[in-house]
């Protein structure tokens, strides 16, 4: 009896603990080519934004990553399914590359238009900004740290939610 | 640093806490030089890091530190100069001087808080 072969992405999602991702899809076979497309926009965006300095967000870089650096993967992945915009995953991913979160602007009014603007900046300076008007972005913000020194406080990395029991 | 004092930090995942010590000590410190403790390899960068498999860090003021740790070791002189990070499963240790100056012993704090956060807290942490 041969075994089933696995796609490498959903392998890695399924390592990472974020099986639940494709698992929560109905049809769940919809899963996997949604996420595929998730990724294509986002890698696109990124090429367009920043040419050949845009990070690789294919599935098979993201495979690739995970062997090296899963921490890294897994809470990228924790926001694939539930960010809203393809520029906010280019951004979460340049933060877990190691630029720093220099600026966060958010408008929220109930009934006017959502508004999110981030500048990130590299230990070289080199800064990056990221515009959204999809609110769903904002979900973002759970994975980021928060911290004070002294009276001055911060938002450091971009982390994985506890989401699963493993 | 005659001894060194060491607090120990619990947390749900020990390479995330690491990545957010280091990214602190690098505003904690504008020149700091980073180490890993095992293999000697040494960064001028956090982000050149990938800290995947990697158990001890050591963070220098300057490199100017770090050539004169090399040089004497522990030494009364040299306090205040460096910071030792440790992984092991479920922990973070900081290991700082004896006696840390304030500014030290202010970045522990406020490391140790930010580790309290749901984020990076250990389930007995969260459950306690």
């Amino acid at each position: 009896m041969s075994e089933a072969v696995i796609d490498p992405l959903e392998d890695v999602i399924r390592r990472a603990g974020e099986g639940w991702m494709i698992d929560w899809y109905a049809p769940k076979h919809d899963a996997l080519p949604r996420l595929r497309e998730i990724l294509r926009r986002a890698n696109e965006w990124g090429r367009a934004r920043f040419g050949g300095n845009a990070p690789q967000l294919t599935p098979e870089a993201i495979v690739n990553d995970y062997a090296g650096n899963p921490r890294k993967v897994r809470a990228f992945l924790q926001v694939l399914a539930s960010a809203g915009t393809p520029q906010a995953l280019v951004m979460v991913w340049r933060i877990l590359q190691g630029m720093d979160i220099a600026a966060i602007h958010m408008e929220y009014d109930q009934g006017q238009p959502f508004r999110l603007h981030v500048r990130l900046i590299s230990p070289d300076g080199v800064s990056e900004e990221y515009e959204s008007d999809n609110i769903d972005d904002a979900v973002i913000l759970r994975h980021l740290s928060t911290m004070k020194m002294g009276d001055q406080g911060s938002f450091d990395g971009f982390y994985p939610l506890n989401l699963s029991n493993k | 640093m005659i001894s060194g004092t060491d607090f120990v930090i619990p947390v749900r995942d020990e390479l995330d806490a690491l990545d957010l010590a280091l990214r602190a000590v690098v505003r904690l410190w504008d020149d700091v030089v980073l180490e890993d403790a095992e293999t000697g390899e040494v960064f001028s960068s956090y982000r050149g890091i990938n800290l995947f498999g990697r158990r001890e860090i050591l963070a220098f003021r300057d490199l100017e530190a770090a050539r004169l740790w090399d040089d004497i070791g522990p030494d009364s002189s040299l306090d205040g100069t460096l910071i030792h990070f440790l992984v092991s499963p479920g922990e973070l240790t900081v290991a700082v001087d004896d006696v840390p100056p304030p500014q030290i012993g202010s970045f522990v704090e406020s490391l140790r808080a930010a580790l309290r956060k749901d984020l990076f807290a250990s389930e007995s942490e969260v459950a306690a």
